[in-house]
């Protein structure tokens, strides 16, 4: 999502509004990667995922002629509003539940399954707000600007709960052992 | 310790999209956005949703509007709608074809004497329940002016068709015309004395013409009314049958008894109401 810089993002997205598929493509290739694990990180399966992530495109591709561009945060804003309404939509139809076995972690993730399940166990104890930093730093790769956008607050705001989190986890785990 | 959560943490990425599945991906999405790309215009305009909208404003608009029109097609004299009735049935006739145009004016001819039939009907209903209750306010009155100009309006309407048809010497359409117009007579008839509407329909030069005798609880009025234009025949022999309809409808009120209603008592148009009253209260005495 970084490889592109500020001027390059803004002329792929005002040729894609015109209909250019190529530059849409290209655009596709820039945003992909963290979609993919935005959505994975919600629907935890990888097929469906990638049917979501296909229909996300799509539409973005039918809204693109309605978005007005100012910056390139608004955009991104614009294409997480598609994402987080598909993926409602999936949620009130899913009926497959995934299970995150050693097999299916190793596949998916490059974090040791122990090390998963110990997260996986102590994340969900933290306050909301970090929580959600967490999941959006770690598991969806977004920047401190991209949380901050997403999450409509400060950068300095994400950043700080992003250590209080990181904090709060250490103290959790030391518990534990 | 941070930082070895900090490692593991950054382990737990989702692995990225491999090469294979990036290009699957899109070849997904570039075969999805050309199908797009390929509706036309007009297909897009008939998508199934575009297509429920227009369904649904069509509705609404020729819905309400046909709605209107068959509530106006049920509506009786006095009613709201009835002047939207009458236009409806005018538009018909006019874009009507020749052939068409005489069905049409019998028809709207029988739809004038069921109107009054039905005027008449509910009057004598009311009548009745008000004899029953007494403490219910009289609706007499009113009933007695809408009779009479219900009946005015019908009579006119189905006189003027007949005589058109007389006219085009449809002879059967005219006795058609003359039964009916003998329907509506016989169930004005049938009103009780304080609503009373005597008519008579008399044939003059083969044209009709009538009038309407009938009185209120004050007493009793004449309505004389000379129906339409001359036939043709007359209308080189006869300077006043030259005149305009509206000329020739002459709508006479005189508080006479019926029963001294006759021809002569048409020359004395000019009474006042003043003197009639005098008169009757005399021979009261």
């Amino acid at each position: 999502m970084n490889s592109h810089n500020e001027e390059n993002l803004k002329s792929l997205i005002l040729l894609s509004i015109e209909g250019r598929e190529s530059s849409f493509q290209q655009l596709y290739e820039h945003l992909s990667d963290q979609l993919f694990r935005f959505v994975f990180a919600r629907c935890s399966n990888r097929e469906d995922t990638l049917d979501l992530l296909q229909d996300i495109f799509v539409d973005l591709w039918k809204a693109l002629p309605k978005f007005k561009y100012s910056t390139d945060a608004e955009f991104y804003s614009f294409v997480f509003t598609i994402t987080r309404r598909k993926l409602s939509k999936y949620y009130r139809f899913k009926n497959k539940s995934v299970v995150f076995d050693e097999k299916y972690i190793r596949e998916n993730y490059e974090i040791q399954p122990e090390d998963y399940w110990l997260l996986e166990k102590i994340i969900p104890r933290l306050k909301d707000k970090y929580r959600q930093v967490l999941e959006l730093r770690y598991f969806s790769d977004f920047t401190f600007a991209q949380i901050a956008k997403f999450l409509n607050i400060k950068e300095s705001t994400a950043k700080v709960q992003h250590h209080r989190a990181i904090k709060q986890l250490s103290d959790i785990i030391k518990k534990y052992e | 310790m941070n930082s070895n959560i900090n490692n593991k943490l950054e382990k737990i990425k989702t692995k990225s999209l491999s090469s294979t599945e990036k290009d699957t991906l899109w070849q997904g999405i570039s075969h999805d956005i050309n199908q797009e790309n390929n509706l036309s215009f007009f297909s897009l305009l008939f998508s199934r949703k575009v297509v429920f909208n227009i369904a649904i404003a069509i509705l609404v608009i020729f819905g309400g509007f046909i709605a209107t029109v068959q509530a106006a097609d049920r509506a009786k004299p006095g009613d709201k709608l009835y002047a939207l009735d009458r236009a409806v049935e005018n538009i018909q006739i006019t874009f009507a074809s020749p052939a068409n145009k005489d069905k049409l004016k019998i028809k709207f001819s029988q739809e004038r004497a069921s109107e009054i039939q039905g005027v008449i009907k509910k009057n004598i209903d009311e009548d009745f329940e008000f004899e029953k209750d007494k403490n219910k306010n009289s609706n007499v009155g009113n009933n007695v002016g809408n009779i009479e100009e219900s009946s005015h309006d019908a009579l006119k309407y189905i006189i003027k068709v007949r005589n058109e048809l007389f006219e085009k010497n449809n002879q059967i359409a005219v006795d058609d015309l003359d039964i009916l117009l003998e329907s509506v007579q016989a169930s004005l008839a049938t009103l009780p004395d304080n609503m009373k509407v005597d008519v008579e329909i008399e044939e003059e030069n083969n044209k009709a013409e009538f009038r309407i005798n009938f009185k209120d609880e004050d007493g009793q009025f004449k309505i004389k009314y000379k129906s339409a234009e001359n036939n043709k025949n007359n209308r080189n022999t006869n300077d006043k049958e030259e005149e305009d309809e509206d000329e020739n409808e002459d709508i006479e009120l005189k508080n006479q008894k019926l029963d001294n209603i006759n021809n002569d008592e048409e020359e004395d148009e000019d009474e006042n109401e003043d003197d009639d009253k005098d008169d009757k209260e005399d021979e009261d005495r």
